[in-house]
């Protein structure tokens, strides 16, 4: 077997790795997308200014039982929004919060390795492939 | 006969994969089923034998000098300051690019919805590269940052990874901060946080309009290459819609068209209601 043989199997062996690799990265559907989270923050001091919150919502609830934690939120049923007007301080049962609540993407995936890894192998196909016309027109 | 095989076949699929996989995703380019229309003056002519192919060709410059102007302000971390960006243009630093991004987004605006963001002063400020939505606050506190008459929006740049976030925003306060990663999706990530500054909200699975070709809709969808100007990426990975389209919604044209006028009010409004940040 010619070296030229043992690389092109070497190319179809890589070749099935990454479709392989590509297949199974499709296959894992799940995938991080960020959202509305809402931070509630315990102030151990009465704040100078304060708003007093009357109708909390469950998500801003569940964000001030949770303190120093991101609480991720339904934005079509949350009613807290309507009412915040920026990082600020709250009253709620006599306990005071810093509140803030933010929207947040997630990071893309990295594509360092499958893009010029399919460039690098279309180009070695492309390249045996000329190599094998030039040797046929040769013959 | 058996070479040939062996080497036309991994190249078929090798070019035919992408190109396979593509075909969900081809409605992303374009989407003409909009409930709104884009406003024509009587004297726009329309390109097109169809209704859905209209297109204002109102002059560009007809069209920016009537367009509503929201300002911005760039602000960039000690990071930021000594970054440069690719671009099929060349290396940017970070200004340059900041401003690029920011008018290809603007175009889009413009052209659909008349409003565009006029960004070029810029602040810097110190960055403790705390989580992301600290370092949001951090930029704000700082700042001293208010929406106000001379600057509308502030749009912050750190150059260290916000992991797992790669844009953050408080549309309350209309502060965004981003961290660029790869120029293909920089420019619909700016444009989709900037719809949450005129209270766009994600379309989450659920969401009626969770499928639209919308730019606010985290649908994932598969994509393996991915060309914009010129340049092809290879993505291979779920991503969410909102990377892979410049269309909106019904109810996101409806919002931000019912909202994009109204940018100063909420503000006179909220600074009379204002209550505090703490120092």
């Amino acid at each position: 077997m010619n070296k030229f043989k043992v690389f092109v199997l070497l190319l179809l062996f890589a070749t099935a790795i990454f479709v392989g690799y590509v297949v199974h990265v499709r296959s894992q559907s799940e995938i991080p997308v960020g959202g509305l989270f809402y931070k509630a923050t315990l102030l151990e001091e009465t704040p100078n200014e304060y708003w007093d919150l009357t109708d909390p919502d469950i998500w801003i609830l569940e964000a001030i039982n949770n303190p120093g934690q991101l609480i991720e939120v339904n934005q079509t049923a949350t009613t807290f929004l309507e009412n915040y007007l920026g990082p600020s301080n709250i009253r709620y049962d006599n306990k005071y919060y810093f509140v803030t609540a933010t929207y947040s993407e997630e990071e893309i995936g990295d594509s360092i390795f499958l893009g010029p890894a399919f460039a690098g192998l279309l180009t070695a196909w492309v390249s045996v492939g000329s190599v094998v016309v030039v040797k046929k027109f040769k013959h | 006969m058996k070479m040939k095989v062996t080497i036309t076949l991994p190249l078929i699929i090798l070019i035919a994969l992408p190109l396979f996989w593509s075909i969900p995703n081809s409605s992303s380019i374009e989407n003409p089923n909009l409930s709104w229309e884009p406003e024509l003056n009587s004297e726009s002519t329309l390109i097109g034998s169809s209704s859905e192919t209209q297109v204002n060709v109102e002059p560009l410059e007809t069209i920016w000098d009537n367009a509503i102007s929201i300002k911005v302000l760039f602000a960039a971390d000690e990071e930021e300051l000594s970054n440069s960006y690719w671009t099929p243009y060349g290396y940017y630093y970070w200004r340059l690019y900041a401003y690029d991004i920011l008018e290809k987004v603007n175009l889009r605006l413009v052209q659909k919805f008349g409003v565009y963001f006029n960004g070029w002063e810029y602040v810097t400020w110190h960055s403790d590269n705390s989580d992301y939505v600290n370092r949001l606050y951090e930029m704000v506190n700082e700042l001293g940052w208010r929406s106000n008459r001379v600057y509308n929006v502030l749009i912050g740049f750190t150059g260290t990874s916000m992991s797992p976030a790669y844009g953050v925003v408080d549309s309350s306060i209309s502060a965004i901060l981003i961290h660029w990663k790869v120029y293909w999706a920089d420019d619909n990530l700016l444009e989709h946080e900037l719809g949450h500054i005129f209270r766009l909200h994600d379309h989450y699975e659920g969401d009626p309009h969770y499928h639209d070709d919308c730019i606010m809709s985290k649908e994932p969808v598969w994509q393996d290459l991915w060309g914009e100007d010129g340049y092809i990426w290879g993505v291979f990975a779920y991503e969410p819609r909102v990377f892979f389209t410049t269309n909106y919604c019904s109810l996101c044209a409806y919002t931000l068209k019912a909202n994009k006028d109204r940018y100063m009010y909420w503000w006179y409004v909220i600074w009379g209601k204002y209550k505090v940040f703490p120092v």
